[in-house]
C-alpha cells in the first residue's frame, strides 16, 4: 500500500497529502519504486503529448493536417536542436541563457555573408560556426576560469548578442538568399526528401533502432544484468509505429523535411557524445557532485569549456535552421528561444541541479513546447496569450523538477 | 590554517601514520599534496625524483591517489551507479579515442566489485544507497583501479563497522605488500600504531614528532600531539 502511494506521489505531483503525512515511509518506498517510477515519467510525457495534442486537434481539426503536421516539424527542428545542446550545458549543473540571441547573432552574420557580402552559402555557413564555436568556447572559458556563474556571464552574454546582432544586420530584415533563388542556406527549412526516399530512410531508421535495442539485450544478458525484453520489444515497437506513422503523414503532404533530419543527425551526435564518450561521463559527474568528480581526477574546467563549445555548434545549427525558417534575419530572430530550450529540458526531465537528463527526454520536452506553441499559432491566440502560456509552462516545468529532486533527495 | 615546515619521506611498501589533534592540519596536508588544499610559498614536494603535480587528475596520472575523508562530499557522485563511481578515475584506460569501452569497464569494475567485497546486488545499484562502508569501498576501489604508487589515506574507517574496517585494513596491507607506499591519517590511537610502520604527529600545522619501531606508545604520540609548536625544528630531508 505504501509502496503504491510513493509511486503515485512522486510521478503526479498532485496527492500532496500522501507525501506529507508518510514521508519516512516514502523516503524507503521510493528507493524500491525506482524503475517502475523512471519508466511512468517517461510514459507521463507521452500522456500529457497525447492529451495536448486531442485538445488542439478537437478546437481546431486542421491541427492534425499533414499540412500543419509538417510545419510542426519545421518549427520543432531549430527548438530541438538548441534543447539537445541546452542538455549538455545543464547536465554539469551550468545553464546558458545568452542561446537565443547568439543564434539569432550566428543566423544573420550568415545572412549577411550571403546576401551582403557575396559569399557562397557552405563558406558563410562555415564562417558564421567557427565564430560560434570561437564565442561559445570563449564564454565557457571566462565561466570556468573566472569562477563566475553561467547564469551572469550568460545573461551578459544574451544582451551583447542581441546588440552585435542588430549592429550586423543593421536594424533591418536581411534575407537569406537574393530574390526567390535558392542556396544552401534557404533550402535547410524549405527541401523535402522525396516520399520514396522518406519510406527508406523510416524503413533503415525503425530496423537500426531494433537492431540497437536487440544487440543491447544481448549484451546485458551476457553482462549477467537485469533485462528486460518485453519492455525493450515493446518500446522499439510503439516508435517504430509513431514513426512509421509520422513518415506516412509527412509524405502525405511534401515528404520529410531537410531539417528534420538535421535534427535527427543532431540527436544521434548528442546521444553518442552523453551516453558513449568520456566527455559524456565526466558532464553526467561533475553534475552530480562537482567536488567528488575533482577529487577523482575529471578535468573540470576543460569540460565544462568543451560543453560550451559544442553549444556552439548547436547555437550555429539551430540559428541556421530559424533563420531560413523565417527567410530572414530580422531583430526578433531566435528572441526567447533559450527559455523553450531549458523548459524542453526540464518538461523532458533533466534535472536543473545537474546530473540527471536524457536525449529522448529532451526530445519529448521539445515536442511538447513546440506542439503547444504551433497550436496556439492555429488557433490564433493574441500573442499576449501565447507568451503567459509559455510562462505558465516554464515555472511549472521547473517546479516539478524541484518537486522530483526533493523526493529522490529523500530516497 | 597553515602548515609550516612540514618534511616528510614515504618509502615503497611503507604506512607512515600521520597522526594529531583536530585542527592540527592532517587532512590539509594530504589535500595539498593532492593539489587541492593551499598555495605552496616555499618547499617542494617529489615523486620518484620527479616534481608532483599540483592538480588531482595529474597527480592520478603520476600515481598519486586520495582517498578522502568526506566520502559523501568529495568521494562519490551519489545518484549514479556503482560501476560509474569505480571507473571514474581510471576510465582513461578504457576508453581509446573517447569511447568508453564498456565490456572492458565491465569487466574491470567486476573484479573490483568482487575483491573489495562491495555488497550491491549489481553494478547498477545506485551508489546512494549503499552502506556507509560498501560506499568507502567503492571510493578505495576507485581509487585502487588507477594502480597507485602512493594512496592517500584520509580517515578510511570513520563511520563504518568493525567488519568493514578489518577489511580495510587487509586491505591496506595487501597494498603494502605489493609495493605501494600509505599515507595514512587517523584520529584513532590504536588504529594509527596497528597500521604504521612509522608515525608523524601533527600539532598545530607543525611536525610535533616523528617516531619508529619502540618509540611508539600511545603517551608519547599523544604528548607530541599535545605540544605546542615551537621554533621550527630543522628539516629532516624533502
Amino acid at each position: 500500500m505504501t509502496t503504491q502511494t510513493a509511486k503515485e506521489a512522486t510521478v503526479s505531483m498532485t496527492t500532496q497529502n500522501a507525501q506529507n503525512s508518510q514521508n519516512g515511509k516514502d523516503a524507503k518506498a521510493s528507493s524500491q519504486a525506482k524503475p517502475a517510477k523512471a519508466n511512468l515519467r517517461d510514459f507521463s510525457m507521452l500522456i500529457a503529448l497525447v492529451i495536448i495534442s486531442v485538445v488542439f486537434s478537437v478546437m481546431d481539426p486542421a491541427f492534425l493536417s499533414s499540412r500543419n503536421l509538417s510545419q510542426l516539424a519545421i518549427e520543432l527542428s531549430a527548438t530541438a536542436v538548441l534543447s539537445l545542446g541546452m542538455l549538455l550545458i545543464i547536465v554539469p549543473g551550468h545553464i546558458d541563457l545568452s542561446v537565443g540571441s547568439g543564434l539569432g547573432l550566428v543566423g544573420g552574420l550568415a545572412a549577411v555573408l550571403v546576401t551582403g557580402k557575396g559569399l557562397s552559402a557552405p563558406l558563410a555557413l562555415l564562417i558564421s560556426a567557427l565564430v560560434s564555436v570561437a564565442i561559445y568556447a570563449g564564454m565557457g572559458a571566462i565561466i570556468v576560469r573566472e569562477k563566475i556563474p553561467s547564469f551572469i556571464i550568460t545573461l551578459g552574454g544574451l544582451l551583447v548578442f542581441k546588440g552585435v546582432h542588430w549592429l550586423v544586420i543593421n536594424n533591418s530584415t536581411i534575407p537569406v538568399v537574393t530574390g526567390g533563388d535558392q542556396n544552401l542556406y534557404s533550402v535547410l527549412t524549405t527541401y523535402y526528401l522525396p516520399p520514396a526516399l522518406g519510406y527508406a530512410l523510416g524503413a533503415v531508421i525503425i530496423a537500426l533502432l531494433g537492431f540497437a535495442a536487440f544487440n543491447n539485450l544481448k549484451k546485458r544478458r551476457a553482462r549477467k544484468l537485469a533485462a528486460d525484453a518485453e519492455g525493450a520489444f515493446l518500446n522499439w515497437f510503439v516508435s517504430a509505429q509513431l514513426l512509421a506513422l509520422f513518415v506516412l503523414v509527412l509524405n502525405q503532404y511534401r515528404g520529410l523535411p531537410l531539417s528534420l533530419l538535421v535534427l535527427g543527425a543532431t540527436a544521434f551526435v548528442i546521444h553518442v557524445l552523453s551516453q558513449h564518450f568520456r566527455f559524456g561521463r565526466y558532464l553526467y559527474a561533475i553534475g552530480g557532485n562537482e567536488e567528488a568528480a575533482l577529487v577523482s581526477g575529471v578535468p573540470t574546467g576543460k569540460v565544462v569549456v568543451l560543453a560550451y563549445a559544442v553549444m556552439g555548434v548547436i547555437v550555429a545549427i539551430s540559428g541556421f535552421l530559424q533563420t531560413a525558417f523565417a527567410g530572414a534575419s530580422t531583430t526578433t530572430t531566435g528572441a526567447l528561444m533559450e527559455l523553450d530550450a531549458i523548459a524542453a529540458c526540464v518538461i523532458g526531465g533533466t534535472s536543473l541541479k545537474g546530473g540527471r537528463g536524457t536525449v529522448v527526454g529532451v526530445l519529448f520536452g521539445a515536442l511538447i513546447m513546440c506542439v503547444l506553441l504551433n497550436g496556439m499559432t492555429l488557433l490564433a491566440l493574441s500573442p499576449e496569450m501565447k507568451f503567459i502560456a509559455r510562462g505558465v509552462v516554464l515555472a511549472l516545468a521547473v517546479w516539478m523538477d524541484v518537486r522530483l529532486s526533493r523526493s529522490t533527495a529523500r530516497a | 590554517m597553515r602548515l609550516h615546515d612540514i618534511s616528510l619521506e614515504l618509502h615503497q611498501g611503507e604506512v607512515l601514520g600521520i597522526g594529531g589533534l583536530m585542527g592540527a592540519g592532517r587532512s590539509e596536508l594530504l589535500m595539498h599534496l593532492f593539489g587541492i588544499w593551499g598555495d605552496r610559498k616555499t618547499g617542494t614536494v617529489e615523486l620518484e625524483k620527479a616534481p608532483l603535480a599540483t592538480a588531482p587528475a595529474a597527480c592520478i596520472d603520476q600515481g598519486l591517489v586520495l582517498v578522502t575523508e568526506d566520502r559523501k562530499r568529495f568521494g562519490l557522485v551519489l545518484n549514479q551507479t556503482v560501476g560509474f563511481n569505480l571507473s571514474l578515475s581510471a576510465i582513461d584506460e578504457f576508453s581509446p579515442g573517447g569511447i568508453v569501452d564498456r565490456d572492458q569497464e565491465i569487466k574491470r569494475n567486476d573484479e573490483y566489485v568482487r575483491s573489495m567485497r562491495i555488497k550491491a546486488s549489481n553494478q547498477e545499484t545506485i551508489a546512494g544507497t549503499l552502506s556507509g562502508g560498501n560506499q568507502q569501498k567503492i571510493v578505495l576501489g576507485k581509487a585502487l583501479m588507477t594502480k597507485p604508487k602512493v594512496v592517500l589515506l584520509d580517515e578510511p574507517t570513520r563511520g563504518i563497522d568493525v567488519g568493514a574496517k578489518f577489511e580495510i585494513y587487509e586491505l591496506i596491507n595487501d597494498l603494502t605488500a605489493q609495493g605501494v607506499a600509505v599515507l595514512l591519517v587517523s584520529s584513532e590511537l590504536p588504529e594509527l600504531i596497528g597500521m604504521s610502520d612509522r608515525i608523524l604527529m601533527l600539532s598545530e600545522g607543525r611536525i610535533g614528532g616523528s617516531f619508529t619501531g619502540s618509540e611508539i606508545t600511545q603517551e608519547a604520540l599523544l604528548a607530541a600531539a599535545m605540544r605546542p609548536s615551537q621554533a621550527a625544528r630543522a628539516p629532516e630531508q624533502s
